[in-house]
């Protein structure tokens, strides 16, 4: 099941389109095993898109997905789902499900593939929420939660299945300053005692510098500048400029 | 004009297409349905216990209604005495089938609708799929074959109030035993007042049931578009029943 190579996540001209608007034109992206790479853009230029992309909830109109090695669309059914195992997705807004408790969100994916008995479930909830500072809310219905709350629930669900890979869609849009850092730290605290590779997507500059190893920035479409964080810091071009100043 | 009326039957052709889709979808990942009986059966008993007060209420006015309007007529024709059996024929055939199959449309079918449409626009439905649950076994095949077997239990139910209270509308008025009242509503039937009644009540639960969940789970994004589902879904619902219990009825009197 391991994965040796040096890029766990490779889009090779990835292109995307709804109806006459083009979405993504030609992007190409490599991220290495254990690196966090930000997304960097502003809102509609696809960030999103790509996210939907790798983990397969997206079909491109042409290019190649690649994960762990392989083409996530050539993928037959059973592979492609263990693949989805091994890929978290923390959605903008926590995508709870609202019917459930707190406790109940983070069980369902354990059950569905794994139907542990109540012992290992109740050690993998607590230990999971006990990660993200939720402990107390564990009873709680997702409509008793904050904006902040319902984000780490979520990111709690995401870790439950202990995934190799993490993608995040804009973590902090939405959050007051200090629940954002808050968020921010969680995520670099959770990339860094499990060695996780995680795509970050943000126009969130706090975010991008508390949790970013690279930077890709996205304009139309297509990603202009790549590199670590000081290189793009000290980029010339006005787009890039305008997202530090 | 002419392109204007072209592009909505297309549109209309394309979503008669997709619910056909939708409908075979079903059936392939209702082989799994074993594994989704817990669900199954919590879906079941949310749709029965939600539309039973209105069910119960409508199927009791339903046969005391009727019994109330059928007298004065027969009366004057000396026919009293087949009140009860017009009344078993008529709702067991196809009043009880039909009105209570719409007022499942409203009540299951918007609720499916709904519940479904806001789970997809606040991205519960992604996330499901981005962890690797399957959610059309997990959210549709349970809602539909709760509706395929729920509304045919809530006719049985509601014909048998309807009997009832076509029963208490003639007492009220003259002093027929139940013994009596029974006879005559019973012996009447026959192969045809009962079985292909009940069969398309299955019939009219599917279609609820595949409706209700098309329109919810391929709901847009915003939330309007949640009440346009549970919406739409009670319209076509209800266009459908009326045009399956016709076709039903064909086919019923060719046998």
């Amino acid at each position: 099941m391991g994965f040796d190579g040096k890029n766990i996540i490779s889009l090779k001209s990835v292109c995307k389109s709804f109806g006459k608007n083009e979405v993504l034109k030609n992007v190409s992206l490599d991220v290495s095993k254990g690196e966090t790479l930000v997304v960097l853009g502003k809102s509609g230029t696809g960030k999103s898109v790509i996210l939907q992309c790798i983990i397969g909830l997206m079909k491109p109109d042409s290019g190649i997905v690649e994960v762990f090695g392989k083409n996530i669309f050539e993928m037959p059914p059973a592979e492609f789902l263990n693949f989805r195992k091994r890929t978290g997705f923390l959605f903008q807004s926590g995508a709870l499900y609202d019917s459930m408790s707190i406790r109940e969100n983070l069980e369902f994916p354990l059950i569905r593939h794994f139907n542990p008995g109540r012992d290992v479930l109740n050690e993998k909830v607590t230990k999971s929420l006990d990660e993200v500072g939720l402990l107390k809310s564990i009873d709680k219905m997702p409509s008793e939660l904050s904006g902040g709350m319902k984000k780490r629930a979520g990111l709690a669900r995401t870790l439950i299945l202990e995934p190799e890979i993490l993608l995040y869609d804009e973590p902090t849009t939405g959050l007051d300053p200090a629940t954002s850092r808050d968020i921010s730290r969680l995520i670099r605290s959770v990339q860094k005692e499990r060695n996780m590779t995680s795509v970050v997507v943000t126009h969130d500059m706090e975010c991008v510098r508390m949790t970013a190893d690279r930077i890709a920035v996205l304009k139309d479409g297509a990603f202009t500048v790549t590199g670590i964080p000081e290189e793009i810091m000290k980029a010339e071009d006005e787009y890039v400029k305008s997202f530090f100043n | 004009m002419k392109t204007g009326i072209q592009n909505i039957l297309m549109n209309k052709i394309e979503t008669a297409g997709e619910i056909m889709s939708f409908s075979f979808r079903y059936f392939r990942e209702a082989a799994g349905l074993h594994r989704e009986i817990k669900e199954t059966l919590k879906q079941f008993y949310i749709l029965i216990l939600r539309s039973l007060p209105l069910v119960s209420i409508t199927g009791l006015i339903l046969g005391l209604t009727l019994a109330l309007q059928l007298k004065p007529t027969l009366q004057s024709f000396g026919a009293e005495k087949l009140i009860p059996s017009l009344l078993s024929v008529s709702i067991l055939r196809e009043i009880g089938p039909i009105i209570i199959s719409l007022i499942c449309a409203g009540k299951m079918g918007s609720a499916i609708g709904a519940e479904l449409g806001s789970m997809k626009v606040t991205e519960q439905i992604a996330a499901m799929e981005a962890s690797a649950v399957r959610p059309f076994s997990y959210l549709v095949v349970t809602r539909v074959t709760a509706a395929t077997i729920g509304v045919p239990l809530l006719i049985i139910y509601a014909n048998a109030l309807a009997l009832a209270g076509g029963f208490i509308a003639l007492k009220l008025q003259s002093d027929i035993s139940v013994v009596l009242y029974t006879r005559l509503a019973f012996d009447i039937l026959g192969f045809n007042d009962v079985i292909p009644p009940f069969l398309k009540t299955f019939v009219f639960g599917y279609t609820i049931g595949i409706v209700g969940a098309f329109k919810g789970y391929n709901c847009s994004r915003g939330t309007e578009s949640v009440g346009l589902a549970a919406n739409s879904a009670v319209v076509l619902s209800s266009l459908l029943i009326i045009l399956l219990d016709m076709i039903a009825v064909q086919i019923s009197t060719i046998f």
